[in-house]
């Protein structure tokens, strides 16, 4: 489950914006939610893989060039899923909450 | 000054020293494991080194061109354990152990490594300590007594010292604690796998078989460190040997080859405490015992002070000046050149006390005999035959054939110096001469010391008992008494020899010829031209 709310988590982030694997990680930080970027490699390499999230490539002052990822169309449709599978799920957690 | 080692990350190069570059290189081992089986490996593996690299090069500026540990470690925060980087992390899935990764379970056990860092004197104790989980401080005593048990304790911590390598790289530390950490424990294995990488790079043979190769490399490196203490111990054993060899051999040769010019050879043996009698047998009587003990302390004080220095700078690696080092060998040189001086004027004293030789007879007329005389010998005790205990040793005089064993009960000097001979009587009378010959500086002195020899003859009507062994004060010191029997026969006289003679008769002067051993057991008869073997009858 953890995996599923993280991956709903990073297309979100990356939603508002491209994002860097640091920026990521940073913004879930904020939010309370991740510790370590390690754990963004393989998802994004996943979602991305999946043709969710693409990329490009954007050279760096501070070292070697960096992975921008961005969401692809069919990235916003999951997303838009998500969000409604998310809703849907929190709305039930609640309602069974207050019963 | 630290040793560095370039790598390259994500297209850039930095330099790492070397507790950075076993730490990054297990990290990233340990990440690969993970992730291994996870599909985009090769690309997730090149954006982690990127983001690496980038960590590294946001941590340099001019004055810092070097990733230490603290770099690697806090880019490892960053990023996290390699744990994390599994998405499967909370199902808390063990390491794949199906292929080489069983060596990160399989290995990460403790180790016996020496503590160097917090060692007392070589880290053994230490390293004993933390391999068995006990304070180091009960190996230091456990050493320190069998040191004081003739010196066993030493050995062994030296033995150890050379044999156990010291944890000199962070995952050997590690290793040496036995830390469970689970990022350590693969560091660990890793490590060692990376140990075996770089020589198969190195060496740049990719074919052979990799089990094969680990193992050489292993065996190489094994030996390596066991030679190259050796190599240490044995130069610093060499050495000492040598200086023993010389000093001692020098001192002690000198004397007894002064000795040996004035023909006469002697060699002790003392068993328990009689060194001292060992020595004074044969050393002058006017000579104080002091100067022996001065002699033989500055010489040992010499070798002490250089074996002691030995040890402290090959054992115990202390840091001694080169000054302070001059100073030490000038000093032990010194002493042990004063007791080889010493004992060489002890030596040419001796020696000289063999100069001078000089003869006590007696004759004892003998009554006729009714057929014949009959010679015999009467084995006698030496005093360590009673008392093993005893100090004895052998000796040999200029012209003997064997050496005779002597022995001393510290009162007198037991020797086996005893020779037998018949000759032709020029008188009509039988008779016993009995010869003593003692060596001293002076005629006067040597012959006092002759008159001083007492033996043992014993004349039962026709038998003529000699005794084998003869002594004489411990006072008179061993300078070469001996006892010389002679049997003067007239001619007409017939002796049978006795078996007991054997060993006693080797020059003996006889128409058949024969040396002492065909000569026993058999009677003789003395003739104008000389002694004959008499096969007539005995009436």
């Amino acid at each position: 489950m953890r995996k599923g709310v993280l991956e709903l988590c990073v297309l979100r982030v990356v939603q508002k914006g491209e994002a860097y694997t640091s920026d990521l990680s940073q913004a879930l930080k904020k939010a309370d939610i991740l510790v370590v970027e390690g754990t963004l490699y393989p998802l994004l390499t996943r979602l991305k893989n999946a043709g969710w999230l693409e990329y490009r490539w954007e050279e760096s002052k501070a070292g070697p060039p960096r992975k921008y990822y961005t969401l692809t169309s069919s990235g916003e449709e999951l997303l838009a899923t998500l969000d409604k599978e998310w809703n849907q799920f929190v709305n039930a957690v609640n309602a069974l909450s207050q019963s | 000054m630290k040793k560095t080692i370039d790598i390259h990350l994500g297209g850039l190069l930095f330099h790492l020293d070397e507790d950075a570059y076993d730490r990054i290189f297990a990290y990233l081992e340990a990440v690969k494991q993970r992730l291994k089986n996870e599909e985009g490996y090769d690309e997730m593996l090149r954006d982690i080194e990127s983001r690496l690299a980038e960590l590294f090069f946001a941590s340099l500026h001019p004055g810092k061109q070097v990733i230490s540990i603290h770099e690697v470690t806090s880019a490892m925060e960053t990023l996290g354990r390699p744990e994390d980087f599994s998405e499967n992390s909370h199902q808390n899935e063990p390491i794949a152990d199906t292929t080489e990764a069983s060596v990160s379970s399989g290995k990460a056990m403790k180790r016996l490594f020496r503590d160097v860092e917090n060692g007392f004197v070589g880290g053994v104790s230490g390293g004993l300590g933390s391999y068995f989980q006990l304070d180091p401080i009960i190996f230091r005593v456990l050493f320190l007594v069998l040191f004081f048990g003739k010196g066993i304790g030493l050995i062994a911590y030296f033995i150890l010292w050379v044999a156990i390598p010291g944890a000199k790289s962070t995952a050997q530390k590690l290793a040496m604690r036995g830390e469970e950490v689970n990022i350590e424990n693969i560091k660990k294995s890793v490590e060692e796998e990376a140990q075996r990488m770089k020589a198969r790079f190195q060496e740049g043979i990719h074919e052979v078989a990799p089990a094969a190769r680990h193992a050489a490399q292993g065996m190489g490196q094994a030996t390596h460190q066991i030679l190259k203490g050796l190599g240490r111990a044995l130069s610093s054993l060499l050495r000492i040997i040598g200086f023993i060899f010389l000093l001692g051999l020098g001192a002690a040769g000198i004397a007894l080859t002064v000795i040996g010019t004035f023909g006469f050879s002697w060699h002790g043996e003392a068993e328990s405490g009689n060194v001292m009698d060992l020595f004074l047998t044969i050393l002058p009587s006017d000579m104080a015992s002091s100067i022996f003990w001065l002699a033989t302390g500055t010489l040992v004080l010499g070798l002490l002070i250089e074996i002691v220095a030995l040890i402290l700078r090959f054992t115990f690696r202390a840091k001694i000046t080169p000054y302070a080092w001059r100073l030490i060998h000038g000093i032990a040189i010194l002493s042990a050149m004063v007791g080889v001086i010493i004992w060489v004027f002890i030596g040419l004293r001796t020696g000289l006390e063999f100069r001078q030789e000089a003869y006590y007879m007696r004759s004892l007329e003998l009554k006729e005999p009714q057929s014949h005389f009959v010679l015999a010998m009467s084995s006698q005790r030496l005093p360590h035959e009673r008392n093993p205990w005893q100090t004895h040793g052998k000796a040999k005089m200029g012209n003997a054939e064997e050496e005779g064993t002597w022995s001393t009960d510290g009162n007198e000097i037991y020797f086996e110096g005893i020779a037998l001979d018949i000759k032709q009587s020029l008188r009509n009378v039988p008779s016993m001469e009995v010869l003593i010959e003692a060596h001293s500086g002076n005629r006067r002195t040597a012959r006092l010391k002759a008159s001083r020899v007492e033996y043992s003859l014993e004349v039962r009507q026709d038998s003529l008992l000699v005794g084998d062994v003869i002594h004489f004060p411990f006072e008179d010191r061993f300078r070469g008494q001996n006892v010389r029997f002679t049997l003067y026969l007239p001619i007409g006289h017939k002796v049978y020899l006795d078996q007991s003679l054997l060993g006693y008769l080797d020059h003996v002067d006889n128409l058949q010829n024969v040396y002492g051993p065909k000569m026993v057991g058999k009677y003789w008869l003395m003739t104008e031209r000389g002694l004959r073997l008499w096969e007539g009858s005995i009436r």
